[in-house]
């Protein structure tokens, strides 16, 4: 009787924790789901807001005005929608990430909950859209100041994120490093050892590039800001990730290389 | 009864897997590579052997803490570091 209570309990206690895992794993990612759900309705809203244009360009009746504005407010509230369902992809996915630092982790929850609230603000300003022309409530006025508002919204996390990439791919560069001392220790034992010590040389080297890789990576998502070339600085840092990520699996490979003459 | 035979089933898959495990375990590989090397090292001065690259262990040499799987496991890990393109956002 006992037994079947401890086999009933140990049951239970699996079953909770596969269902936390399956959670977590399902919540992120359906919040990337519906970003990228959100994206396709704002190309749909790009379309019809186009075609109403079109027609309030042929003729502007009073029912092809209110089209326009209609359409071009379905539009903004879209391109938030997006940039919403961006956030809280971006904040799931950080709260699930345990390698992210809690420092990293909780700047960009600042970011993110800073952003959030500014999204409600411009629903606002989109809502008080009347006109087309006019100067407080017009669709023009109210898109030409959204421009701005819109990268500001996307900035903070974009740099948030490019930060997270450095922070995973200085780990992953410490444990080539591991790797490397701890295979060149047991290297020097070895009679005859210079094909090994070749490859493990090559390594070093592949990962010095690597570092300074991350390095520029790091410089170039510090300068994405409001004010400056965000998006610019945001992909010149993709690409020494990217660079970096190339010149660590290098590293790996020849680590392997120097690993399989040891063997 | 029917309890105690699931209960008995169980133990014997973890047996078996335990079992697997030790098999499979790499740090068990380099010993038995170890034990055959010091063994070959009996015949290292035989003339055959002059001269060829000599990477078998010796008694002092220590093994690899690191493991081929080790190393797999990061180029995985590797493989997953992706950057995301905002150019895509609209706006």
């Amino acid at each position: 009787m006992i037994n079947k209570k401890i086999v009933l309990v140990f049951s239970l206690m699996l079953l909770v924790i596969f269902q936390v895992v399956a959670i977590s794993a399902l919540s992120t990612g359906q919040a990337k789901q519906d970003w990228q759900d959100a994206k396709l309705a704002t190309a749909e809203k790009r379309t019809n807001h186009q075609e109403a244009k079109e027609k309030w360009m042929v003729n502007k009746s009073d029912e092809n005005v209110q089209a326009h504005i209609d359409t071009g407010k379905d539009l903004l509230n879209s391109a938030l929608d997006e940039a919403e369902a961006w956030l809280i992809w971006k904040q799931q996915e950080v709260e699930s990430d345990e390698s992210v630092s809690e420092e990293l982790s909780d700047q960009i929850q600042i970011d993110i909950n800073k952003n959030l609230a500014k999204i409600q603000e411009l629903r606002t300003k989109v809502e008080s859209v009347t006109t087309i022309y006019g100067v407080e409530d017009g669709l023009n006025f109210v898109v030409i100041g959204m421009v701005g508002d819109y990268l500001r919204l996307l900035t903070d996390v974009a740099r948030d994120s490019g930060l997270i990439w450095v922070e995973k791919s200085n780990q992953y560069i410490d444990k080539i490093e591991n790797y490397e001392a701890s295979l060149r220790e047991t290297a020097e034992t070895i009679k005859n050892n210079q094909e090994i010590v070749d490859f493990l040389d090559t390594a070093k080297q592949n990962m010095h590039e690597a570092r300074e890789n991350i390095n520029k990576a790091e410089i170039s998502y510090q300068q994405v800001v409001e004010g400056g070339t965000p998006l610019i600085k945001f992909n010149e840092g993709n690409q020494y990730i990217q660079t970096a990520k190339a010149n660590m699996l290098l590293a790996n490979s020849n680590l392997k290389s120097a690993l399989r003459l040891m063997l | 009864m029917k309890f105690k035979t699931i209960v008995i089933a169980i133990l014997i898959i973890l047996a078996l897997l335990f079992v697997i495990g030790m098999v499979n375990n790499p740090d068990e590989q380099l010993l038995d590579n170890q034990t055959l090397s010091s063994d070959s090292d009996t015949t290292e001065t035989t003339p055959e052997n002059d001269g060829a690259p000599d990477t078998t262990f010796s008694l002092e040499q220590e093994s690899p803490s690191v493991s081929e799987s080790d190393l797999n496991d990061l180029d995985s890990e590797l493989q997953e570091l992706e950057t995301e393109d905002l150019t895509g956002f609209s706006g």
